[in-house]
């Protein structure tokens, strides 16, 4: 599946920041799949919009054909049919309970992250985040889950790196779409644009540093990390 | 070489399209609840896969609780080895490894697919559902559930999630059923592991056992209750069911 001769032409469509959309970007880049990384202005995504599954981003285009949603499904879709080695089905499990590790570090971050966004799924008042009370939960919030429930899920992740020879999350040879999603998700969360998460939260925990370090060393990521994404 | 052709005469009298010889021996290990881990049982059952189904009294929980990988259940044991974690992927596992037809490779994004919708609508509700147990993960102090604030905010989310959510999460679900065939998830002639995943969800909202759930609160949703009988009329589900009581 790695013959680069009969590769369909692709269109990922997703706003202008890593986000959801990064796992898949790497994903492609890894495999060396060209693709048409499209971002839309916020502008552009409401005409866009009504045109999607889910009203949500991302969606992959194949060959003009109708536009695939769910951000995990074309992660993992892109690694099956691209590469050999992203996504093997004989390191099914290896691969899935690190994707599922990193899911768990998101999902217990969500309400910290999205608080601010949108205060209502927690039970906060709409416009909670903008009142002084709101700032300081945020803030509150923030610091005490850094203290205290980071280390865990730090710990258990730098635990995996290790199990598998200290290289990757899920194999010694070779990244997965385990780490497209780990590298994603974990450099996010120190680039500086979410309050009260320091830049340097990853330096107390080596083994996730020095991932974080190669896997921007892999030759096609070097070459084509977005470096203008913010998220 | 004889004994692979003594397994396959064997292989040959069984119905399943998978030689047992092929399938490893498993244990799951879980509370005496659905949960997230009845999806993973509910694969194995399908695919007519005997498992150790080793269940936790909440009591024993405790004491067992700091011999594990992450202090968590559910896990598995494959050929006993070291227990694994992490429920999702058990059923991945289970449906690659124990059967042709749960999580065959050819259909991985349908599957993928349906599993994200179901995945968004679990994602949508957690808070409601967890704002009893663990309040302190979304900012409030930790009895919160037990104050009459607190019971009055959950009553509040509760209710606000099936009156403003739910609509949204259920037409998803029934489109993703209807763009199948308007049989299963992911597929119009088996079940996959999507199936047994939103079965799961769907089903804890027609039990009337979460508070301020009703138990007709998919009611206005027939095809979803539709897919509820229509999987558990499967003759393995029906079984494992009727075994239960």
């Amino acid at each position: 599946m790695t013959s680069t001769s009969a590769k369909p032409s692709i269109k990922l469509t997703y706003f202008d920041i890593a986000g959801r959309a990064e796992p898949i970007r790497l994903a492609l880049v890894l495999s060396n799949t060209p693709f048409d990384d499209e971002r839309l202005s916020r502008e552009e995504w409401q005409s866009f919009k009504p045109k999607t599954p889910y009203g949500q981003l991302p969606v992959m285009t194949i060959d003009n054909g109708e536009p695939m949603a769910q951000s995990m499904a074309l992660l993992r879709y892109v690694g099956a049919t691209f590469s050999d080695t992203l996504y093997p089905r004989e390191h099914l499990y290896e691969i899935e309970e690190a994707m599922n590790i990193l899911d768990d570090f998101w999902t217990y971050w969500a309400p910290c992250m999205f608080i601010g966004m949108s205060p209502q799924s927690f039970g906060y008042p709409e416009g909670f985040a903008q009142t002084d009370e709101g700032k300081e939960k945020i803030k509150q919030m923030r610091t005490k889950w850094l203290e205290t429930v980071l280390p865990e899920h730090a710990n258990h992740m730098s635990r995996l790196i290790e199990k598998h020879g200290g290289v990757w999350m899920a194999s010694k040879e070779h990244p997965t779409v385990a780490d497209c999603m780990a590298y994603a998700t974990l450099d996010a969360f120190t680039r500086g644009y979410i309050d009260h998460v320091p830049t340097d939260c990853w330096d107390k925990y080596p083994a996730i540093k020095a991932y974080l370090e190669r896997f921007k060393e892999l030759p096609e990521v070097k070459e084509c990390l977005s470096s203008e994404s913010t998220i | 070489m004889f004994v692979s052709l003594f397994f396959a005469i064997i292989s040959l009298l069984f119905s399943t399209t998978m030689t047992s010889a092929t399938k490893p021996s498993i244990k799951l290990t879980y509370f005496d609840i659905a949960g997230v881990g009845e999806q993973v049982r509910l694969a194995f059952v399908l695919s007519k896969t005997p498992f150790e189904d080793d269940r936790v009294n909440f009591s024993n929980w405790p004491a067992l609780k700091p011999t594990t990988p992450s202090g968590k259940l559910p896990l598995m044991t494959i050929d006993g080895g070291a227990p694994r974690t992490q429920s999702m992927a058990m059923l991945r596992y289970v449906g690659a490894t124990c059967s042709d037809t749960l999580y065959p490779r050819e259909q991985l994004f349908d599957i993928e697919e349906a599993l994200g919708v179901v995945n968004d609508f679990w994602t949508s509700w957690s808070p409601c559902l967890y704002m009893g147990m663990s309040p302190q993960d979304f900012g409030y102090p930790q009895d919160f559930g037990k104050t009459d604030e607190g019971k009055e905010k959950i009553k509040q989310m509760r209710t606000n999630w099936l009156e403003t959510k739910l609509p949204e999460h259920a037409k998803h679900i029934a489109s993703m059923i209807e763009k199948s065939g308007g049989v299963w998830m992911a597929s119009k002639d088996q079940p996959t592991i999507a199936d047994c995943a939103a079965f799961c969800q769907l089903n804890a909202f027609t039990r009337g056992y979460m508070d301020h759930v009703p138990a007709d609160s998919l009611s206005k949703y027939p095809e979803l209750t539709a897919f509820l009988e229509r999987f558990k009329a499967l003759p393995e589900v029906k079984e494992w069911y009727a075994a239960a009581k």
